[in-house]
């Protein structure tokens, strides 16, 4: 039986510290902060990941509108260049040629944005009073080239489509004398191709509604000549071809409704100075504020450039956000759940912990009560054991012969030998068996100094390897022994001589051998000890049966007896099975 | 007291069969074992009577104190001299740091056996006229 202290452990599972760190009341909140720190990361991750995609989109939708504006203008200068294209083909461009041409091109629809494309033409000094003239008749008596005054040319817009109330407030104008659309006719006329002006505010504009604006030119040159050189370009030009702008009208027409994620606004030149502000898609954005995405960039109209200055913020590229927020609030969500089930598993388990504990020490307390139980009653057997050696101890006082004597002498050995197999068994409290070296060791002792020869004279050996005999095989080995050894000390030395007696007990292969050797006078010749009748003798033969041993004796140097038996092993109940 | 020179030896025994026995044993050996107490309370009125020379005390006794408390008591009245032998089922080991703290004690193991408990006496004894 198992000592109640020592109860088997349980099997080995390889993966018992997983089931053990996840029934520990700790781990759920060890599970909880960490996935509650993986949930941050992973929206700081993702937050981080969506601001720089935002940030991507919006340089991504700047570059549209820079495109959109480049585009837009190329298409007007074409248009500008059929313009010059019907100049050229002809010596003299009607009014109603100008007309049809440019309802032809339908740009309302097509290009809005479009204040109107007209034809100015180069007046020499000389010319002027003639010019002015033609024109009055051909229906307009209060032509007049405005503003008025003496100049080396005039320059005068003879065509403006479409002619309607508003760029009818043109007609006539000069635009050459005015510094800022004079540069960019001059450079026109100079380079020979497109040029934009700088900002004004066009002459069509009323009190109402006042954008800024601003004029494209295209040079048309007289086909005879030659354009090589600035001088010779300078003597060609008959005019120039041109459109003019507003801004608030023709980003409208660029943009339509698009880009309101966006606040731009749109400069003419290299910086962003508020003086030569042409366009803002927002009126109500202040472009010095902070801005959390800003971006500058520069496109090329027509040789002039423009700066683009852009403004957002993410929340209004993508007003969602949705992705950072799904991660921290389903991310957290699962973080709670995890932190149920686990916490619920560890409780579960410290519940069941609790009620093994319970049952384990209940079934430790029964074990040691069976244990207190079974030495207790090794005791009162052995105490029991003692009052019979007493009785016949008290027997042996009466004056009997000698032969009674020796026979009760014999009879209290042998309740001895007994007693001390259950003495054995109390000190181990293990019912199951006894090292049996022990107690021979104890046995011998005892008999030696039950023999009324003086101990010192007969010397005790011992040739023993620790064996283990059930309960039901050492008493009679025990029994057996007791002859043997008080044979020993009664016949080996008759003579009081003394010498040595040796005790051999070896287990091999299952087999169990036990022998005594002593150095004394050996057995009588003749002796057989299957067939002598002594009670001692007959008590070894009737006991070796009952263990199925083999008894051999041999009397070479002094007397030798051995017994060889199967070792019976009663399996204990606490081993665990083969 | 006697006038002989015999030691008085004190049986402490609750097994009146065993007590008897030793006391009969102990008077062969020239002892006189005058009286024989079978719990703590018997063996102090027992030495109050008469003081004894040497004790054998079984360790479990009649009542709640056992042998080794009742070994200390008698030699705290009378002395460590008073000599004490244990007769008892245990072995000196198996009651522990307990038994050390009597005076000059000598374990005896039941079963007792004459020839055994006589070479015990003449050790505690030795100039004791021991022949049965």
């Amino acid at each position: 039986m198992a000592r109640a202290d020592s109860l088997p452990p349980p099997p080995r599972e390889p993966w018992a510290w997983i089931r053990k760190v996840l029934h520990h009341h700790l781990t759920a909140w060890v599970i909880l902060v960490l996935s509650i720190g993986i949930t941050a990361l992973a929206w700081y991750i993702s937050d981080r990941a969506q601001t720089k995609l935002l940030h991507e989109r919006f340089v991504f939708r700047t570059t549209e509108v820079d495109t959109a504006i480049v585009q837009r203008m190329n298409h007007y200068e074409l248009l500008l260049r059929g313009g010059v294209a019907l100049f050229g083909a002809s010596t003299e461009v009607t009014r109603e040629e100008w007309k049809a041409y440019i309802e032809a091109l339908n740009f309302a629809q097509q290009y809005p944005g479009i204040q109107g494309v007209g034809y100015s033409r180069l007046i020499p000094r000389q010319d002027l009073e003639r010019h002015q003239q033609t024109i009055r008749a051909e229906g307009f008596p209060n032509y007049a080239i405005a503003p008025a005054g003496d100049r080396d040319e005039y320059h005068s817009i003879v065509y403006l489509e479409p002619f309607d109330a508003r760029n009818q407030r043109a007609f006539g104008f000069d635009m050459h004398s005015e510094p800022t659309r004079r540069a960019a006719m001059d450079l026109a006329r100079d380079t020979g191709g497109t040029s934009v002006s700088g900002v004004v505010t066009l002459k069509q504009e009323t009190d109402q509604d006042v954008q800024k604006g601003f004029l494209m030119y295209l040079p048309v040159f007289s086909p005879d000549l030659p354009l090589n050189t600035v001088e010779e370009r300078r003597k060609a030009l008959r005019g120039f071809v041109y459109a003019a702008f507003r801004g608030k009208d023709l980003m409208g027409g660029i943009f339509g409704g698009r880009f309101t994620d966006l606040d731009y606004w749109i400069f003419d030149g290299e910086t962003d100075d508020p003086r030569a502000l042409l366009f803002q898609n927002h009126p109500e954005a202040d472009l010095h504020a902070e801005h959390e995405l800003s971006w500058l960039s520069r496109v090329d109209v027509a040789g002039r450039t423009w700066t683009v200055r852009f403004a957002s913020t993410p929340t209004r590229l993508d007003q969602s956000r949705a992705q950072p927020l799904y991660i921290a609030f389903g991310g957290l969500l699962i973080d709670l759940l995890l932190f149920a089930i686990v916490g619920s598993l560890a409780r579960t388990q410290e519940r069941a912990v609790r009620m093994a504990n319970a049952m384990t020490g209940e079934l430790r307390r029964s074990l040691k009560e069976k244990d207190v139980l079974l030495q207790e009653v090794h005791h009162r057997v052995k105490n029991n054991l003692q009052v019979v050696s007493s009785l016949i101890s008290l027997q042996l006082r009466k004056p009997e012969n000698e032969r009674a004597r020796n026979a009760l002498e014999e009879c209290q050995g042998r309740v001895l030998a007994i007693a001390l197999i259950h003495e054995k068994l109390c000190e181990v409290s293990d019912v199951a068996g006894l090292q049996f070296a022990d107690y021979i060791r104890d046995l011998a002792t005892s008999v030696a100094n039950a023999t009324e020869t003086p101990a010192s004279h007969v010397q005790l050996e011992f040739a023993m390897k620790p064996v283990v005999l059930d309960v039901d095989q050492a008493i009679p080995c025990g029994l057996i022994l007791q002859e043997l050894l008080s044979n020993v000390f009664k016949h080996a030395y008759p003579d009081h001589e003394g010498g040595t007696v040796t005790v051999e007990l070896e287990e091999a292969g299952g087999v169990v051998t036990l022998a005594v050797q002593d150095d004394g006078v050996g057995f009588p010749t003749s002796f057989d000890p299957m067939t002598a009748p002594s009670l001692g003798l007959r008590l070894i033969r009737l006991l070796s049966e009952q263990l199925d041993a083999e008894v051999r004796t041999s009397s070479e140097h002094g007397a030798r007896t051995a017994i060889r038996f199967p070792q019976r092993v009663r399996p204990s109940p606490g081993a665990s099975p083969p | 007291m006697s006038g002989d020179a015999k030691p008085a030896v004190l049986v402490v025994e609750d097994e009146r069969v065993v007590a008897w026995d030793l006391r009969e044993m102990i008077n062969g050996f020239g002892f006189d074992c005058y009286a024989i107490a079978t719990s703590a309370q018997e063996a102090l009125r027992a030495a109050e009577t008469r003081r004894p020379d040497l004790v054998l005390m079984d360790i479990r006794l009649k009542g709640p104190v056992d042998g080794i408390e009742t070994a200390k008591m008698l030699q705290e009245k009378y002395g460590g001299q008073l000599r004490i032998i244990f007769i008892s089922a245990h072995s000196q080991s198996d009651m522990g740091p307990r038994a050390e703290s009597v005076t000059g004690a000598v374990w005896l193991r039941k079963p007792i056996r004459a020839p055994m408990l006589r070479k015990t006496l003449a050790y505690v004894f030795p100039t004791s006229e021991t022949a049965g």
